[in-house]
């Protein structure tokens, strides 16, 4: 399947990456190519499966909801990488 | 020979037998880092003063605690892993722009296991960013060269730890793979890598790419020290709610055992075209030296693994957009906000400016495709198709296994391709994996052995086996290694020095 530019383009904005005019040829392309590779699963009898998600068969494990020590980390440590921070807070630009 | 040549367990006895101490192996590795990494480039991070005060606090041990010394069966063993695992207060980078002055606040599972058995970390290796990919050429900082050839590729994504331990720049490593990043580097640097059964190893803390396929394991210099380092590796973690509480066994039991009444199947697909003749003779070599040690050789039907490469797209992609949205610029990584004259439109624009300059073209390819096929209207006829094929895969498997133990067949349809390969074609990665990306979809486990050389660079075999079943594969695998002395080749990279 070919996609078309303005899909290209839409994808993009969807994952939030900005593309210049040139890459957005080249993923245009390179996106296409990808999806030819995808189509054989059309060949495929897939009836009555059951689609599968978790290759152990493993479902629904739950712990209680508590804090514990060695996975928590402390307000500073959360923080040492954030571009900007106010109040022990991650601060961000406008939203709405 | 030099200690940094030794294998795990040579260097562990000579270790006990305070031949040399730890300080003086990490040094050998150290030493042998500085004489051949400028052109071999295996790593992005060297730990040289953290490693060096490791080995001496396992030296402390060796002389003066040596009723310790079986609680640590890694004691000042030096370990180089790959850049994907986070470690506590050291750069981990994932090979790519955005994560490149990342310092993770915790150690990834895996790292504390090593940590616990006293191993010595002496750094990070470089990879395809993010994981993506089967050559080093898509890190976004350097491609890793292969050590046999400086022309060729080490393979990926774990291509720098499998360069690490083929050029003994390190005793063993740590890699991951998703589809074939563990294999594959293995296979055309000749060394032995494994990977494990899904959930066998805990992935907390290892920088997510496809959560559903992600599996950490060892690369070693023989299977023996596979075995070993497996053992510390492998087991449930609470902090993992998909690694796996099938109880362990003893990895290193599987050695020494003869494969007598053992059946080992082989299917004819895997062989044909595109994998080259010398890789496909070196395999029916294999199955002969498999048939001398006694197993059963039988052949048996599989399906197309083309359908496992589309398997493998649709879902790895889907989970890589997923996966790669939490680099928003916000909380850690590279971010626009960091730059003192932007001006934010608002804060979708601080996404957008983020993710463009800080993915790698790799990275956004795949995220933009897995984000069309998880879009709105496109579910069903990608993302849901491709996981009932995977139920299909499964299944052609488990059949498979019905009438055989182990699965043999060529690690990688070639041997290593030349420094560029992977800029011709946008799925270079998948057709590269295409023979081992079945058993990843369906969350086997797998070793790659080194069986052969083909245009004077190694070739490598896999031993794929049921779910949980590394025992049987170590087994195999052991019993090839000692019929064989291909595992004791090593590349002339003194040549490299300077």
């Amino acid at each position: 399947m070919e996609l078309t530019k303005s899909q290209t383009q839409h994808i993009a904005e969807l994952a939030r990456i900005k593309l210049t005019e040139k890459e957005t040829g080249k993923t245009q392309s390179d996106l296409s190519t990808a999806l030819k590779y995808i189509e054989v699963l059309d060949e495929l009898d897939l009836e009555d499966i059951e689609p599968t998600a978790q290759i152990t068969r493993l479902s629904n494990i739950y712990r209680e909801d508590e804090l514990k020590e060695p996975q928590t980390l402390s307000q500073s440590e959360t923080l040492s990488n954030a571009p900007h921070q106010s109040n022990g807070y991650f601060s961000v630009p406008r939203v709405l | 020979m030099s200690p940094n040549q030794l294998t795990i367990t040579q260097a562990l006895d000579k270790l006990r037998k305070n031949e040399f101490s730890s300080v003086e192996l990490t040094q050998a590795c150290l030493d042998r880092i500085e004489q051949t990494d400028t052109k071999l480039k295996a790593f992005i991070t060297v730990t040289k003063d953290e490693a060096l005060k490791v080995a001496k606090n396992a030296d402390e041990i060796y002389q003066k605690q040596p009723e310790k010394i079986n609680d640590y069966p890694l004691l000042g063993v030096p370990v180089s892993i790959k850049d994907l695992y986070s470690t506590k207060g050291i750069l981990t980078s994932a090979g790519s722009n955005i994560l490149k002055n990342y310092i993770p606040p915790y150690d990834a599972t895996v790292v504390k296991k090593l940590k616990n058995a006293g191993a010595v970390i002496i750094g990070k290796t470089n990879l395809d960013a993010f994981a993506h990919g089967s050559s080093t050429e898509a890190s976004d900082f350097f491609t890793t060269l292969n050590p046999w050839n400086l022309e060729y590729l080490p393979g990926g994504s774990s291509g720098g730890s499998a360069a690490s331990v083929i050029s003994d720049q390190t005793i063993f490593s740590i890699g991951t793979e998703t589809g074939g990043s563990i294999r594959q580097p293995a296979a055309w640097c000749g060394i032995v890598g494994l990977k494990p059964t899904y959930g066998r190893v805990s992935r907390y803390g290892v920088i997510a790419m496809a959560s559903s396929l992600d599996s950490p394991g060892p690369m070693c210099k023989t299977v023996e020290d596979t075995a070993i380092v497996l053992n510390v590796l492998a087991g449930h973690d609470p902090l993992d709610s998909t690694s796996s509480s099938v109880p362990l066994v003893d990895y290193t039991a599987a050695l020494n055992q003869n494969l007598k009444g053992l059946t080992i199947g082989y299917c004819e697909k895997y062989l044909n075209k595109p994998v080259q003749p010398a890789v496909a003779q070196a395999i029916r070599d294999a199955l002969k030296t498999f048939s001398g040690l006694g197993a059963n050789i039988k052949t048996i039907e599989l399906m197309d693994p083309k359908y496992a490469v589309a398997v493998y797209t649709v879902l790895q992609r889907a989970e890589v957009s997923s996966n790669l949205a939490r680099y928003d610029g916000i909380r850690y990584g590279h971010s626009v906000l960091r730059n003192k004259k932007y001006q934010p439109e608002d804060i979708i624009d601080v996404y957008n400016e983020t993710r463009a300059a800080g993915f790698g073209e790799e990275a956004k390819r795949r995220i933009m495709l897995g984000t069309y096929t998880l879009s709105a209207g496109y579910y069903d006829a990608y993302y849901l198709k491709a996981q009932k094929a995977r139920t299909k895969i499964c299944r052609d498997f488990e059949k498979a296994f019905d009438k055989v133990n182990l699965i043999v067949g060529p690690t990688s349809p070639s041997t290593a391709q030349k420094v560029g390969a992977r800029n011709k074609n946008p799925m270079f990665g998948e057709m590269e994996d295409i023979l081992v990306e079945p058993s990843t979809i369906a969350g086997l486990p797998g070793i790659n052995l080194p069986c052969g050389f083909g245009n004077n660079l190694p070739i490598g075999l896999q031993i794929i086996g049921p779910q949980f079943k590394e025992n049987k594969i170590i087994q195999a695998a052991y019993a090839y290694e000692q019929a064989t002395d291909w595992h004791k080749k090593r590349p002339k990279i003194a040549s490299v020095a300077g």
